[in-house]
């Protein structure tokens, strides 16, 4: 009896050791429709495991005390493009097989399938979103003129009267100012390299400046245009797309002048999950998921193949809509459109960033 | 008789010894007790608050990375004449730096020490081997057992069975780190192929060809590291230097050999910009105070002297400024609005003053976002006041205040915030006023202006001293709702720190500014001490 009640116990631990403990993997990604869209396309249809999604506010000043200090409590991260390149150069991600990652079904390799240059072995790619301009309907008939059609009308005050609302962070705005200056969109990081060019850039700004309401956080544009505190504004094209397509709310996009940037996912370096967090990776950047978070709302697969998966399915997303007209990297959006320049932003975003503040505080 | 013997003789306790050692050693003893009882508050004050700012005030000055990037360099430029581009000699050293992985063999790698004579720095490890000749020319050391065997220490160390097989698994995850962290200046790089490496060697013969592999190997991918972490740095004193490097890393590549000068040149025509080489001379130090004179608006030229930040990015000094006005605005908003209803709480009856104290304190136990947020509804243009405002012919409907996104929403709403912290202290001490001493004064004939002012404010001067140092405190690095509601001319040097912490990565700047911060703190402190006194300070 004793015996076997040892040989039970043993056999009990034994098991309990040789067991793998079911894969949990955190990712830390922007919260709100986005992460919900994530966890839908990604976590949910994840069977191996188990994802869980925390907020964060973008940087990487987390990452770096995390890797650095050997403390690890996230396995994923969900970074900007700026952030994807300057952490994979500063050591604090994993550099990643490449042919471990699900292929296109014509067999192009997922690297291939990417839509812009993937710029290390640490990124796996996300989606695509943008900067956009966006007003309430009717809200510039009543004064009997033709609704803003183009990016210079955004900073024509004078023929679309009202208050502008955008972000307190330079990127996009530099080029918007241009594009609404006469630069054509792939003309836009020469000028803005050359001599004069932020200068020109910033004298744009200064024409919208006394009409300028500022917001920090991506719900806010929504909330200034719906109150009426500003008549056009600059927001994330999911926001946008998520109130028009999920709650119905009356607002339009002008495409015009875009500026597109690109979210990867990165596995922070030293992780003890990194078996799991791989899985989940390979998992989430097949094109099935890429096309999968479109669902949720309006950002668009970085791979092509992502793409053809929704163009083949319409009406795609959840509410029986039609998204593709929605994509920020497909169709009549892409006519005039920029792809934000992450290199030039490394070399000069912190110069421009205080320059920009000083520009806010005058 | 026997009193008087008594007296003279060393009182004894009842075990014999006497009173006076038994006092000590009991004293002594509760000392000790005493010691232990604070024991875990010191030590809980030494890591979450003594060594993060010490850490703070190192990081502020501190320029090491780049130091063991570019030891040649650093110690070449000191002979160039900053007029002209630099001759070929510079430009090798530069090659020299940004390829080869020598400078961590070499003892004395970093700053004045280096010895540009000594050949070990010019000795070149055939990347694709052999390379145990190579780096026992640069360093013979290396070919000693001596050397290799703390590194095998840390190996063994980590395979020691824990009993706990989660340990077992982080402590072989962490042991690359150690290694690589032993050999170099970074946490983040991970020696793997030494680790596996030095799993094979036994730790006494001669250590073999693969080792050495595995070590040059490990250190080249630590020297990518550490070349993208001090082009980071390096694009702060000149952006730019980013996608330099980048650039010529991959150039680097493709050159066969000297000469170099030309061959970098045309592969980034950065190189032959004399900024960037300017830039190098302002680095070259262990120890720089560049990102304190950032943090004021401030920069050093080529010569050390102290010159003006380019106008354009003039941003700090004006936000210290504005910090400083905010917080003081904040601060006597706050006192002009506790001060009667602190008064009111400590004279009402208690059935009411409860229920004012409740309303009081239910700020304080609401969230800080929704407080923001419901300010938001009623102070903007499309706000609840404005819009009472217009409805009742105040103002024209093209007129509306701005109240919100700029600097007086900050203001406004940074009072209603903090305004607890100053009533709750003008409260306590008010409280303990016996309402007697008013009487007393009006009595004796002072008007009730007069008895107010000369009877009972010096005496609530303890409790308005606590709330206007913990109010201007609090203000002075709030960051939060100055993003949120700030707009324009809102934020506060605050929301810089958090954006050097978090976006731009510029800890040494955010460092800097905090340590200006807390430096201004403590003479605000000083200041406070000598006018006030500090003993005067009562929170209850």
């Amino acid at each position: 009896m004793r015996k076997s009640l040892q040989f039970g116990l043993a056999a009990a631990l034994g098991a309990a050791i040789v067991l793998p403990a079911q894969a949990e993997v955190t990712v830390a990604s922007w919260g709100g429709a986005y992460t919900m869209s994530q966890q839908k396309a990604y976590a949910d249809t994840w069977t191996a495991g188990t994802a869980t999604f925390i907020n964060y506010n973008g940087g990487l000043g987390e990452v770096r005390t995390q890797v650095e200090s050997g403390n690890i409590q996230w396995d994923i991260v969900d970074v900007l493009p700026h952030e994807a390149r300057v952490g994979c150069d500063e050591g604090l991600f994993e550099e990643l097989p490449r042919d471990v990652f699900t292929p296109a079904p014509d067999g192009t390799s997922m690297d291939d399938d990417t839509m812009v240059p993937v710029p290390n072995d640490c990124v796996v790619p996300q989606i695509f979103w943008s900067y956009v301009p966006f007003y309430k309907e009717g809200t510039f008939q009543s004064k009997g003129r033709k609704p803003p059609k183009t990016i210079a009308d955004f900073f024509d005050v004078e023929n679309f009267p009202g208050k502008r609302g955008i972000h307190t962070w330079a990127n996009a705005l530099i080029e918007m100012a241009l594009m609404a200056d006469g630069v054509a969109a792939a003309d836009v990081y020469d000028v803005m390299s050359s001599d004069g060019g932020i200068d020109r850039a910033f004298a744009k700004l200064d024409t919208i400046k006394n009409d300028v309401v500022f917001w920090s956080s991506g719900s806010k544009p929504l909330e200034l245009v719906m109150s009426g505190e500003v008549s056009m504004a600059l927001a994330y094209n999911g926001r946008i797309g998520a109130a028009i397509l999920s709650e119905g709310a009356p607002f339009v996009v002008n495409w015009d002048g875009q500026v597109l940037e690109e979210e990867w996912l990165v596995m922070l370096k030293g992780t003890p999950n990194y078996d799991e967090a791989l899985a989940f990776m390979i998992h989430a950047s097949a094109p099935e998921q890429q096309a999968g978070q479109a669902k949720w709302i309006n950002y668009g697969p970085m791979r092509r193949s992502g793409l053809d998966v929704i163009a083949a399915n319409e009406p795609f997303f959840n509410t029986g809509v039609d998204i593709m007209p929605h994509m920020p990297n497909a169709g009549v959006a892409m006519a005039n459109a920029v792809f934000a320049n992450p290199d030039w932003w490394a070399d000069n975003g912190d110069a421009i960033a205080e320059r920009f503040t000083a520009w806010m505080g005058q | 008789m026997a009193i008087a013997n008594a007296s003279s003789a060393p009182i004894l306790t009842a075990d014999g010894t006497p009173l006076k050692v038994s006092l000590k050693r009991s004293m002594r003893r509760s000392k000790i007790q005493a010691l232990f009882l604070v024991l875990p508050a010191f030590l809980f004050l030494l890591v979450v608050f003594i060594l993060p700012i010490g850490n703070l005030l190192t990081r502020s000055v501190d320029d090491t990375l780049v130091n063991w990037q570019l030891p040649l360099t650093f110690q070449m430029i000191a002979d160039w004449d900053r007029a002209n581009i630099p001759e070929e000699e510079l430009f090798r050293a530069v090659f020299v730096d940004f390829t080869t992985v020598n400078k961590f063999f070499i003892e004395s790698n970093r700053g004045s020490s280096v010895n540009t004579s000594d050949a070990a720095w010019w000795v070149a490890i055939p990347p694709k081997g052999p390379y145990r000749e190579a780096i026992i020319q640069i360093n013979p050391a290396w070919g000693d057992v001596v050397t290799w065997q703390p590194l095998k220490e840390i190996v063994d160390r980590s395979l020691e069975d824990t009993g706990s097989e989660k340990d077992n698994k982080h402590n072989q995850r962490r042991a690359p780190f150690d290694l690589c962290s032993e050999l170099t200046p970074l946490t983040n790089a991970t020696c793997s192929k030494l680790f596996r490496a030095l799993q094979n060697w036994d730790g006494n013969s001669a250590p073999d060809e693969p080792i050495f592999a595995a070590v040059y190997k490990d250190l080249a991918s630590a020297q990518k590291i550490l070349t993208g972490k001090s082009s980071t740095r390096m694009n702060y004193e000149q952006p730019g230097w980013k996608g330099l490097v980048r650039t010529s890393i991959r150039a680097f590549k493709k050159m066969e050999g000297p000469p170099y000068k030309e061959a970098m040149i045309k592969a980034n025509k950065r190189w032959g910009e004399i900024p960037f080489w300017e830039s190098l001379v302002l680095m070259k130090d262990n120890y720089t105070m560049g990102y304190y004179l950032n943090a004021v608006d401030r920069r050093f030229d080529v010569n050390k002297k102290i010159q003006l930040q380019s106008e354009e990015r003039r941003v700090y000094v004006m936000l210290w400024w504005r910090t400083l006005l905010i917080s003081f605005l904040v601060t006597v908003g706050c006192l002009v609005l506790a001060y009667p209803v602190s008064h009111l709480l400590a004279t009402l009856p208690l059935r009411y003053s409860n229920l004012l104290m409740i309303c009081v304190l239910m700020p304080f136990w609401t969230s800080l976002l929704v407080r923001i947020v419901s300010w938001m509804v009623m102070l903007q243009q499309q706000g609840v006041i404005n819009d009472a405002l217009v409805w009742s012919h105040l103002l024209s409907d093209e007129n509306r205040l701005p109240m919100m996104y700029n600097f007086t929403g900050t203001v406004i709403v940074m009072i209603q915030i903090l305004l607890p912290f100053m009533i709750l202290p003008i409260y306590s001490v008010m409280k303990t006023i016996p309402p007697s001493y008013m009487r007393a004064a009006q009595n004796l004939g002072a008007p009730p202006s007069l008895a107010f002012l000369r009877v009972y404010m010096p005496q609530t001067l303890p409790g308005i001293g606590a709330g206007v140092i913990l109010v201007f405190i609090v203000a002075i690095g709030y960051y939060i709702t100055p993003d949120l509601v700030g707009g324009k001319d809102g934020r506060m040097i605050g929301n810089m720190i958090a954006y050097h912490m978090q976006k731009s990565l510029n800890w040494g700047l955010g460092a800097a500014m905090g340590s200006v911060l807390l430096g201004a703190i403590l003479i605000l402190y000083w200041i406070y001490d000598k006018l006030v006194g500090i003993d005067n300070l009562k929170m209850g």
